[in-house]
């Protein structure tokens, strides 16, 4: 009963900032010079012509009708056509989202993977030469670009060993294989972009897990885990990762935000085809309803990430649904 | 290039000799001058002022090292204590001097194309030749005196240079033969990180784009700064209401992702280098906001606060003498910080070819321009993006320094 009051409460402390987000985006593309319209209104147009194209956009109404037409509609999952792409922006944004979501969710598993071997690799002896390389790599790796990672796995991989592919999600001709051929396929093709997204992350999420851990293990009760001859497995499993990983989860949320700014530029290094690369080659069409499309569906993403956090990090540790 | 531009004494030399007859001349020791100003000489000028500094400097840390040397062999005085950050002050600054000294480390013109036929996609380190040769068209303003004539040539060997580069020995492309009467020097260079699609050496281009992504990632974290610390400070000494709008306020902005913010206005105001410091302020001022907030919040319920404010000492003197100080170790980490991220945002931009726009050198802009013939060519893209690496582990690792040292607490975690 707890959990649902408590996850009530954040979906309803959401709901103002997700109006104001919808607030933020339509005054930045109204206070901004240029309008949707100007786009398609050329020097020799008629001045009637002109006019009606700007009552289709609803420019000719004031700012405060602009603003309601614009919430109610965005409220109902419209968000306006794309010219470039000839569709609605829902379809448009909803044929991509998958993509993005393999990529960044295949980044995120291969983050979580990754960071707890690290960080258990790390406190199995602490102090010793892994635990200290580590701790100074991590710092490192965080600190490098992702898009540079992402040149040098591609300079690496794809062009000197020509192990993996470089671009987009399927080989030419992918049609024709099998089920299996082309789901390996698929994770071929999945391989350079997800590492390049969750290379900061593994480095990020390593160093708080094992700062995590070692806290942990100071505790009595692995203390006492450890007298009763338990095995180090069986302690490291039951009871020093489950207590660890709380702190980490809220770090996740935080992590969103950059895990997205990832999948962005690496979408456009590697040609594949999700929201991040839409959004820019928006702005190279100045295709404006995509753009402030990607830009909300990205702050609903990171709105909704902070929440899933929240909700496994409750789920986890009871303790917190009382605060 | 490098091998040789490293130490283009001529240049300096021209830079130096131009600024001291300038400031003689504006001085008013000879007589007054026709003009012979032109705005690209100021870049110059400035580059030989940083030198000399350094040079300066260079000198005194020699002597303060040699006399603590010897003072260290008397007995009963104990050395001074010194603090170190590490080497990524060192990194840092040295950066900065690169970049605040660039003129003289970029020998061509980092725009210019060089012969396109012998001189594209060259590996690192591979040698070539350089051509450079003074228009003899105009020789300025004939003049009498010393301080003129000096002024005169320096300036035109600074302003009429004409450089050319070729991986074999007919240096100029057929296009730009060096006019008749021009002085003319030819010599063998390296290439020290190859040479790009058009032709260009990239040392010289990672070195003049250094100049532009360090000017914009600091103005961008000095205006993050601004913004962030004013709201900051105003949401930590307010009240609950406005502390709660403002709060609320800067949670809307972190939930934008950075940077779909920055693209999305970037679309609609078009990029300059003032649109993209101001784009990315505004997107990165609200970790700062948060940090001086809490920063504000905890310290003015202190009790050396309460101390000073019974002493009815007056809020401004409470501001700028207990307030300020103690929140400066907070300030400088989070300075630090955003200033890594907004050099890594510039560069993103860049790399996305939303930035600055070529022909200007930017990192990111290498970078992106690079992934185009990244199979056949990996050093235009991996040089630029080393720097960056370099330089954004150094300012993160002097930030976790800054952190300790402003919180000393948390030095054992």
């Amino acid at each position: 009963m707890t959990l649902v009051k408590f996850l009530t409460r954040r979906v309803l402390h959401a709901i103002p900032m997700i109006f104001g987000l919808v607030t933020l985006v339509f005054f930045l593309s109204r206070l901004l010079p240029g309008d949707p319209a100007s786009l398609y209104v050329v020097p020799g147009i008629p001045p009637r012509v002109a006019e009606q194209l700007r009552s289709q956009f609803g420019l000719d109404h004031s700012l405060w009708d602009q603003y309601l037409a614009w919430l109610s509609s965005t409220l109902r999952g419209e968000l306006g056509y794309s010219f470039a792409h000839g569709a609605p922006v829902r379809d448009v944004l909803l044929h991509v989202f998958p993509n993005t979501l393999l990529l960044g969710g295949t980044a995120l598993v291969l983050e979580c993977l990754l960071a707890v071997v690290l960080a258990a690799l790390a406190v199995r002896s602490v102090g010793s030469w892994f635990d200290r390389a580590l701790s100074r790599m991590t710092l490192v790796v965080y600190s490098l670009p992702s898009f540079w990672v992402g040149i040098l796995f591609l300079s690496i991989f794809s062009f000197s060993f020509r192990v993996l592919p470089s671009s987009q999600m399927h080989s030419a001709g992918g049609e024709q294989l099998g089920l299996a051929a082309s789901f390996g396929d698929l994770l071929k093709h999945l391989a350079l972009p997800a590492l390049t997204v969750a290379t900061p992350g593994i480095a990020a999420l390593a160093a708080y897990l094992r700062t995590s851990m070692t806290e942990t293990m100071r505790q009595d009760y692995v203390v006492a885990a450890v007298g009763m001859g338990l095995s180090r497995g069986r302690v490291f499993r039951s009871y020093i990762l489950p207590n660890s990983v709380g702190p980490v989860i809220s770090v996740l949320g935080v992590e969103a935000g950059v895990l997205l700014t990832g999948v962005l530029v690496s979408e456009t290094l590697f040609a594949w085809p999700g929201m991040g690369r839409l959004a820019v080659m928006a702005i190279f069409s100045r295709d404006y309803p995509v753009i402030l499309g990607c830009t909300l569906s990205g702050g609903v993403l990171i709105v909704g990430a902070n929440i899933l956090a929240d909700f496994l990090r409750a789920w986890i540790d009871p303790r917190i649904r009382l605060t | 290039m490098a091998l040789v531009s490293l130490v283009q004494y001529r240049l300096i030399a021209a830079s130096l000799v131009s600024f001291l007859a300038w400031c003689v001349l504006e001085s008013g020791l000879r007589a007054p001058f026709g003009s012979y100003w032109n705005p690209a000489l100021v870049e110059y000028w400035f580059a030989g002022l940083v030198w000399i500094v350094t040079a300066l400097w260079l000198l005194r840390s020699i002597i303060v090292y040699v006399r603590r040397k010897v003072r260290k062999s008397v007995p009963g005085i104990p050395p001074a204590i010194t603090r170190s950050r590490g080497a990524s002050t060192w990194i840092i600054g040295l950066v900065v001097y690169v970049a605040a000294t660039s003129p003289f480390l970029t020998l061509i013109d980092p725009n210019v194309q060089g012969n396109l036929v012998t001189t594209r996609l060259l590996p690192p380190l591979s040698t070539g030749y350089v051509r450079e040769y003074l228009d003899p068209g105009s020789p300025g303003p004939e003049v009498a005196g010393r301080v003129h004539r000096a002024f005169t040539e320096a300036n035109h060997y600074l302003l009429h240079r004409t450089v050319l580069l070729s991986g074999t020995p007919p240096v100029d492309p057929p296009a730009a033969r060096p006019p008749a009467g021009a002085a003319i020097r030819e010599y063998r260079a390296v290439f020290l990180f190859g040479t790009d699609d058009n032709a260009r050496d990239v040392f010289c281009r990672v070195v003049a784009g250094t100049r532009v992504s360090l000017g914009i990632g600091i103005s961008a974290a000095l205006g993050a700064l601004l913004i962030g610390g004013a709201v900051g400070f105003a949401a930590g000494m307010s009240g609950v209401v406005l502390d709660g709008v403002l709060m609320r306020l800067t949670d809307l902005f972190l939930a934008i992702p950075g940077l779909f913010l920055v693209i999305g206005i970037l679309a609609f105001v078009g990029q300059s280098i003032t649109t993209i410091v101001v784009v990315l302020s505004l997107s990165g001022w609200m970790g700062i906001a948060r940090v001086v907030r809490g920063e504000v919040v905890t310290l003015r319920e202190r009790e050396f606060i309460l101390a000073a404010r019974l002493l009815r000492v007056s809020t401004w003197k409470i501001i700028t003498r207990h307030l300020l100080p103690n929140l400066r170790p907070v300030i400088a980490t989070a300075a630090v910080l955003q200033f890594a991220n907004a050099v890594l945002g510039e560069a993103s931009l860049g790399f996305l070819g939303l930035g600055i726009q070529p022909p200007t050198a930017t990192w990111g802009n290498m970078m992106g321009e690079a992934t185009g013939y990244l199979a056949s060519a990996w050093w235009v893209g991996v040089f630029p993006g080393l720097l960056l690496a370099v330089v954004l582990v150094a300012a993160h690792s002097l930030g976790a320094n800054l952190a300790v040292e402003g919180n000393p607490e948390r030095a054992g975690r």
